[in-house]
């Protein structure tokens, strides 16, 4: 158990000029399972790879446990990296996996097997022990991938991308057995993945990453109620946040004809008048009362989503036009190329600042 | 829009259509049918030989004794130069394989100074015909009482073996997923716990078709033992060739004796296609 501190974390590839990971700093507190989520090229497994000693820092530091980990041995660091696509390895057993870590290092074939014993019992895996990885559920399988990460007793794991091509339904995304086995074994985890819907289902805190560059560290309803920035904003959420740029004028913002309040505050932080207007799809009405105070718009595409219909629709902005997704979940649906006013809940917009990127206070 | 069959699965439906079968099966008996005449032969006595053709032995198959075979056994030089063969052979396929997949792990994964240009060099070896080393290696040995010895044989089969087996089984290492070697340093595997328990196990198949290659060329060579063997380390090889130009008639001796020789490579070839296979199968590392 231990909790881990990026101070700063810089890496540079050679050949490149832009750092993968550029000045990350992080703090993962222990027995926490915090999330990397980002764009893929956004530094998640470059930042994994850092703090598993598999790659060097190029500036700043890591600190597991308070120690620096400066100079030390991949092996002596007590972290367990599970690379993407080799969490578990096709050509071994369930068993021959999680006794993998022990095998490496010089431990007794008894040692080996109570161990592996203990961690099947304990992830519910004594009837597959025999069995390839490939023939597992996606169930079964990330609790496969939690035993061999937890078989060197290490202070933190890392997982990258566990679930990635294991076909894991929605449903499991939701009750993941990675997420419940830590919580039963405690283990400090850090876990990246680039979907942010598995990022909110699973972590306790999370890390949106961006071009090498932490965005926002937050609860999931932290990153997804006060998203932190634009590049955050349009990652966190399924359908993404819309975004439409706008111009403001005195102590308001025009989206079409609907009138955004801009608060002193939120003026004071500006660096010029554009920003950028994001509506989370849920947050826009179809049919608000006609006339001035709402966005005229038209349909281009209706998505029928079983439970929902996703409307996409085209609005006028300054210097074109854009696109935006509306969730609609009861009531009447407008048609394709129907035209309509759109309203929106002004108290749940989200206003960046177009030249930062940055969330106005 | 029809979709048409994908180029491979035509190519399989035609090979299974009968016509095409029957055209490979005729093929092969044709192909099988000089060793099958020297089996035959192998089991005929000498008078019958130069009497009729080995294909009477269908309408006569009280032909068939296995005095050859016999005589064969009690064949000092044929059996000495078999022992030959076999104490040239296994020791040189074994020393390619071992010191090989050594080298080809290290110029695959491990990073030392001039690695490069010594893989370079590697690869230069490669294009050096075995002819222009026969003279400063004859005179070597002679210096080195080399000469004659079965060690020197050996040897010399292992130097001129390596840099293919080199150069195969480092490509081959290099293709192993860099994350499955990085699992296994993390964990504090040693080069050498990493190599018997990941490199290994993965690069099967290639080290299998290393030593059926390595084997078979060894257990043929005839250039090489004539050279550097004397009468009492010569392998069957250069025996067999021996009791052709002698009488030119001593057919008992050297059907069976080819045949001999012709039939343990098979039994090699076939008891590691296995491994062949099935590592081809296990070495599928996509996750």
């Amino acid at each position: 158990m231990a909790a881990v501190r990026f101070v700063d974390a810089t890496r540079v590839f050679r050949g490149s000029w832009k750092p993968a990971v550029a000045g990350v700093g992080l703090d993962v507190r222990d027995g926490e399972l915090m999330v990397l989520t980002g764009p893929s090229g956004s530094g998640k497994t470059t930042l994994l790879r850092m703090l598993a000693g598999l790659e060097p820092l190029d500036r700043g530091s890591i600190l597991i446990g308070g120690q620096d980990t400066a100079g030390t041995a991949p092996h002596r660091r007590g972290v367990a990296l599970l690379a993407q696509g080799f969490a578990l390895f096709p050509q071994l057993t369930v068993a021959e996996n999680i006794a993998f870590p022990l095998s490496m290092r010089r431990t007794s074939a008894r040692t080996v097997a109570a161990r592996v014993d203990r961690l099947a019992r304990l992830c519910g895996l004594e009837q597959h022990l025999a069995a390839r990885p490939e023939s597992l559920s996606a169930e079964l399988r990330q609790r496969a991938i939690m035993a061999r990460a937890m078989a060197a007793r290490p202070g933190v794991i890392c997982l990258d991308e566990p679930m990635a091509g294991a076909g894991a339904t929605a449903t499991l995304r939701d009750r993941t057995p990675i997420a419940t086995l830590q919580r039963v074994c405690g283990t400090t985890l850090l876990y990246a993945t680039c979907s942010s819907t598995d990022a909110l289902a699973v972590a306790d805190r999370v890390a949106v990453m961006d071009r090498g560059v932490v965005h926002q560290v937050g609860t999931p309803r932290q990153v997804f109620e006060e998203p932190g920035s634009v590049a955050v904003a349009e990652f966190v959420g399924s359908p993404p946040m819309n975004l439409v740029p706008a111009l403001v004028a005195g102590d308001t913002a025009r989206v079409g004809d609907l009138p955004v309040p801009v608060g002193p505050a939120q003026r004071a932080a500006l660096t010029s008048d554009r920003i950028v207007v994001g509506m989370r799809p849920d947050d826009l009405l179809i049919g608000a009362a006609d006339g001035p105070g709402g966005i005229r718009a038209t349909a281009v595409l209706v998505r029928d989503q079983g439970r929902e219909y996703l409307v996409h629709a085209r609005i006028e902005v300054p210097g074109g036009t854009a696109d935006l997704v509306i969730r609609r979940t009861s009531g009447p649906v407008p048609l394709l190329g129907e035209s309509f006013v759109l309203g929106a809940a002004v108290d749940r917009v989200h206003l960046f600042d177009a030249a930062t990127g940055r969330r106005l206070p | 829009m029809t979709r048409k069959p994908a180029p491979a699965a035509r190519i399989v439906g035609w090979l299974s259509s009968g016509i095409l079968q029957a055209v490979l099966l005729l093929v092969g008996v044709l192909w099988l049918i000089p060793t099958l005449g020297l089996f035959v032969s192998s089991l005929r006595t000498p008078v019958d030989i130069s009497d009729s053709g080995w294909w009477t032995v269908f309408t006569h198959p009280s032909q068939i004794t296995l005095s050859d075979y016999i005589n064969l056994f009690h064949d000092q030089g044929m059996m000495q130069s078999l022992v030959n063969t076999v104490l040239i052979t296994v020791p040189a396929t074994l020393g390619v394989v071992v010191l090989a997949s050594l080298a080809a792990y290290a110029f695959a994964w491990i990073d030392f100074p001039g690695r490069d240009w010594l893989f370079v060099a590697v690869i230069g070896l490669l294009v050096v015909p075995v002819q222009v080393a026969l003279i400063p290696v004859a005179k070597m040995y002679k210096y080195t009482h080399l000469f004659g010895s079965i060690t020197g044989v050996v040897l010399f089969h292992i130097g001129f073996g390596l840099p293919f087996a080199i150069f195969l089984l480092r490509n081959f290492f290099a293709g192993i997923p860099r994350e499955l070697l990085e699992a296994a340093r993390m964990e504090g595997g040693s080069e050498w716990v990493i190599f018997r328990k990941v490199i290994v196990p993965l690069g099967m198949p290639a080290i299998a078709s290393l030593t059926i290659f390595q084997f078979l060329w060894v257990w043929n060579d005839m250039l090489v033992a004539l050279v550097f063997s004397d009468t009492n380390t010569q392998p069957l090889t250069v025996e067999l060739q021996g009791q052709m130009r002698q009488f030119g008639s001593n057919i008992d001796i050297l059907a069976p004796g080819a045949f001999l020789s012709l039939v343990i490579p098979l039994i090699v070839f076939f008891s590691f296609q296995r491994y062949f296979v099935q590592g081809l199968m296990a070495g599928s590392m996509k996750g």
